[in-house]
């Protein structure tokens, strides 16, 4: 059977010939499998897999559990019948056998596969030495592998591409003609934006034990990583039959070249692949370990790193953010399922995760009241598809649509918020010593009026009115953007804190202020538009370090000390008289020398990467994108480093000082800045509303691949433009103004 | 087609692995890995530092000052899940004097259970040795079971050994040493009571992580669960 282009094959492999012979213009079909793990599961140890389609190519994935079910997507391009199959590799060394894979299926596909990539030149590294290596046309490579006196002797293969490149695939072939020194048995993949370093980790391909693979070419995803240099690093070459150690390549290819997600004329071509690749790390976590084969599950150390989102609702306004405008597919549906299937009490109030209605069977986050309806605002009007707001709870049969009325209707009426501000009820609530704290921050006793909460409410009100009006009910939509200046004057009159130029956390339920100089708090008031001028230059100056404010244990230049984000309050937890935290039954020590002391510890002095979105807005708002521009290049810097691949451990051996990786989806919002920040993309009741507000030293920026309302975009925005100009799916518009971006396509001026 | 034949010359840095076993992980601190992703130190442990030794081999170095209140440094590896019964480390003393400093170890899996190993220079029936004093290399190795001392499922002892009693009392039948996801290590470093290294920092290297197993590798079929 021949699956003509455009189709793909889900589940299995496809068997077939070899790669010499793959026609770029015949690999639109794609195969999926997906693989229970079945008796190999029994294994404790991580493993990874192989499938074999059985037309000449094997494709590894990443380690993970071996309970666990993995899957795959391979481009699928020979005819036939698809027989594949797939053995597993322990990591100590054991390799099962081939076994037939269970479930393949064949899917529509949108793309051809990638082309192939020049490569400028191939160099070989060993032991501080660089040798060239002449590639083919086809990749092959001409010469004999690499010998080595002694084992674990590290050494490369290196291919500069000649500039910054999208890269899909990297393809390895043995070489029959040198079965001495034989494909590498230990391997990793390494990226660079510049062929002197500094090497970053593809986490998803680094190979121990790796099989033989004779005549079949490895097919190595890599998933559209933007790389000026790859390199096959091996860190433990074979032991040769006849003594010494060695490994060869007969070829090595690259495809890719699709245009980046996000692209725009940087200063420096650096700085294209490090807001694709934070998103491709953060936003997606594309090449990244999944032990349990699912981006929505975290992964332990020493593996941690990004992940696409987590269920529970304190996720899943950030997840819609983050994947809405991905258009249809896995991440779209099982955001979709969460949202549909997490509780919402008949009184209204949402639960924190789809058993329990409490945030880690703790307290109740009434935030999740504004954050629902703000999920579902922000997804539906991205994509437009009235079924999604019917989709039926499974367990209550009430539909996303109506608990996501019931959430807010909780906050006007059950919470307060027509007073235009919302207070939490009961004791553990009531952010006095003693009580539960009440939001995301779990460690600080936020409580009664509540900074962050208010703060989600204000979006929440604009968000949500969007959806009402787009629905048709402009009524009820004027009522909720009614309410919005008064929880801003709310807002301003509680927690405005005139003695230290910064807004506080909460007001207890006996009155009083609580201002750690929380950073998170004051960057997201900005970020909503909640500070007028004044107030706003203020909490700016006092981030930046150009005034100190009485009290604060960090200031100045140790406020932005990490690079990537602020710290998390500049005043120390153990400054409350008594502490105003929740040390979990002793499980945090705020003292000096204690596991949660000052900078230890992430809601303490440490820092989570996704204020820095928050941040980056506010700077936008306020200060204007030059400054937004500074900041985000403060943060490239860092990514620079290390890929921002942080989680070092305190003092006592416990790695809470950075929110980067691991349970921090929501650190993939700061790439998405390039969208909804740079770009000014946001979705309104009319359609896609575009805003851009470019910083001086870009003229243009573009998002691709952008999905609205059941099509794909090519939107951008560029100073030199007069007018928006639609051709199809892409628009050019002026980098000034405000534009509209109709469901049905059309494109004007926008209020 | 113009090929050329690339080689190397080398100096043999490390001496070959026993031809009996099979290196599962080897430590060597690459430039290619932060350990900060994989090393965590707590209790006297007060810094680790990735430095080059004479022979330009790479090794971590961890500051300790005990104390009174916490007499013990804790050196954790996180590993991936990773199955071994053999385990060799180098370690080596600095600044210590002629006062004795002590390693153990211990590992746990990714289910909750711990394995406690005979500390370094324990014979049966004989009291543990200090680390040799004087800045000199000493290998640690340990292997399972022989030189396990104790194992915890879910914090319930299920060893043959009475913990400090070297009594048996039951058998490890119910433990499969091929099938272990061993998922940490934990090294303890620690001085005597009375030491005269109280209050005063001094350090112990780590070199050459090697975990291994004996060949051959435990069979590809499914294992019997």
């Amino acid at each position: 059977m021949k699956f003509p282009f455009p189709q793909i094959l889900a589940c299995g492999l496809a068997c077939m010939p070899g790669p010499a012979a793959l026609p770029a213009a015949e690999t639109a079909a794609t195969l999926r499998i997906a693989h229970v793990a079945a008796r190999e599961g029994m294994r404790k140890e991580m493993v990874y897999y192989i499938w074999d389609g059985g037309d000449g190519r094997w494709l590894p994935t990443a380690i993970g559990f071996a309970e666990a079910v993995a899957s795959a997507a391979i481009p699928w391009i020979l005819e036939g019948e698809p027989k594949p199959r797939w053995r597993a590799v322990g990591l100590s060394g054991w390799t099962s056998d081939w076994k037939p894979c269970g479930r393949t299926r064949v899917e529509p596909s949108t793309a051809p596969l990638a082309p192939q990539l020049p490569v400028k030149s191939a160099s070989a590294q060993a032991l501080g030495k660089s040798k060239e290596v002449k590639t083919g046309a086809k990749g092959e490579l001409s010469w004999n592998g690499l010998r080595l006196a002694a084992d674990f002797t590290p050494s490369s293969l290196t291919l500069d591409l000649g500039g910054v490149r999208g890269v899909d695939w990297l393809i390895l072939r043995g070489d029959p003609r040198n079965q001495e020194a034989g494909f590498p048995q230990h391997f990793l993949i390494q990226s660079a934006v510049s062929p002197d370093g500094p090497w970053y980790p593809v986490v998803s391909a680094n190979y121990a034990f790796f099989p033989d693979p004779e005549a079949n070419e490895v097919w190595i995803p890599l998933r559209g990583l933007l790389a000026r240099a790859l390199r096959v690093h091996v860190p433990r070459p074979n032991a040769l039959a006849g003594g010494g150690f060695g490994w060869t390549l007969g070829g090595i290819r690259l495809l890719g070249g699709a245009a980046p997600a996000f692209q725009a004329d940087f200063p420096a071509p650096e700085s294209l692949a490090a807001w694709n690749n934070l998103w491709l790390n953060f936003g997606i976590a594309g090449n990244e370990i999944h032990q349990r084969f699912d981006p929505w599950w975290e992964t332990d150390r020493p593996s941690d790193g990004g992940m696409v989102c987590i269920g529970s609702c304190e996720w899943l306004a950030w997840g819609a953010k983050k994947l809405s405008w991905l258009g249809d597919g896995p991440f779209t549906k099982q955001l979709e399922k969460y949202i549909a299937g997490n509780p919402v009490d008949p009184d209204g109030m949402v639960w924190a995760a789809p058993n329990s209605a409490e945030h880690l069977d703790h307290s109740v986050h009434h935030v999740n009241n504004s954050i629902y309806p703000t999920a579902v605002a922000h997804h539906f009007l991205m994509r437009r598809d009235p079924a999604f707001l019917e989709t039926k709870d499974p367990e209550s049969g009430e539909t996303i649509l109506a608990k996501a009325r019931k959430a807010m209707d909780y906050n006007l009426e059950k919470l307060g918020g027509k007073s235009g501000m919302l207070t939490l009820p009961g004791r553990d609530l009531d952010g006095t010593p003693g009580s539960h704290g009440s939001n995301y921050w779990d460690f600080w006793l936020f409580g009664y009026k509540c900074a962050h909460t208010n703060a989600f409410f204000h979006e929440a009100l604009r968000q949500f009115a969007e959806l009402e009006e787009a629905l048709g009910n402009t009524g009820r939509a004027a009522e909720l953007r009614a309410l919005r200046p008064k929880v801003k004057e709310e807002f301003n009159r509680a927690f405005w804190n005139e003695q230290t130029g910064r807004y506080a956390g909460w007001i207890d339920a006996n009155g009083k202020a609580h201002d750690f100089g929380f950073t998170f708090v004051n960057t997201q008031a900005l970020a909503f538009g909640l500070a007028d001028e004044t107030r706003a230059a203020r909490v700016l100056d006092w981030l930046d370090g150009k005034r100190a404010v009485a009290g604060d244990d960090s200031t100045g230049a140790d406020i932005y000390a990490f690079g990537f984000a602020p710290r998390a309050n500049t005043r120390e937890a153990r400054r409350g008289n008594p502490p105003v935290v929740n040390t979990w039954d002793g499980a945090f020590d705020i003292e000096p020398g204690g596991n949660a002391a000052y900078g230890l510890q992430i809601q303490n002095g440490g820092a989570i990467f996704y204020v820095s979105y928050y941040d980056l807005h506010g700077r936008m708002r306020y200060a204007g994108a030059d400054d937004a521009a500074k900041r985000f290049s403060a943060i490239e810097a860092e990514f620079r480093k290390d890929q921002l691949r942080r989680d070092p451990a305190n003092n006592k051996g416990v790695s809470d000082i950075f929110g980067i990786l691991r349970e921090f989806p929501e650190s993939g919002l700061v790439p998405y800045f390039f969208v909804d920040g740079i770009l000014g993309i946001e979705p309104a009741a009319a359609g896609l509303r575009i805003a851009p507000a470019l910083p001086e030293a870009i003229p243009s920026a573009t998002v691709t691949r952008l999905a609205f309302a059941g099509k794909t975009w090519s939107i951008t925005a560029a100073r030199d433009a007069k007018r928006p100009v639609a051709d199809g799916a892409t628009i050019r518009l002026p980098a000034t103004g405000a534009w509209l971006l109709t469901p049905d396509g059309k494109i004007a001026a926008h209020e | 087609m113009n090929r050329f034949y690339q080689k190397f010359a080398l100096a043999a840095v490390l001496a070959a692995p026993p031809l009996h076993a099979q290196i599962a992980y080897r430590e060597t601190f690459p430039e290619h890995r932060n350990p900060a992703q994989y090393i965590r130190i707590a209790a006297a442990g007060e810094k680790w530092e990735i430095l080059k030794d004479d022979d330009g081999a790479r090794f971590m170095r961890v500051t300790m000052l005990p104390l009174e209140n916490r007499p013990r440094a804790l050196v954790v590896w996180d590993l991936a899940p990773l199955q071994f019964n053999r385990l060799s480390v180098r370690v080596r003393v600095n600044g210590s004097g002629a006062a004795p400093v002590f390693l153990s170890l211990s590992a746990s899996d990714r289910f909750g259970s711990s394995y406690t190993f005979k500390p370094f220079g324990k014979a049966d029936g004989a009291p543990r040795k200090p680390l040799p004093a004087g800045g000199a290399w000493a290998t640690y190795s340990a292997r399972t079971p022989d030189d396990l001392a104790s194992i915890f499922e879910r914090g319930k002892e299920v060893s043959p050994y009475v913990h400090g009693r070297g009594e048996a009392v039951t058998t490890w039948e119910n433990v499969d040493f091929k099938n272990i996801g061993f998922k940490t290590l934990h090294f303890q470093i620690d001085v005597l009571k009375n030491s005269v290294l109280m209050g005063k920092p001094f350090s112990v290297d780590f070199k050459l992580l090697e975990l291994a197993n004996d060949r051959p590798a435990p069979p590809a079929a499914p294992l019997p669960h």
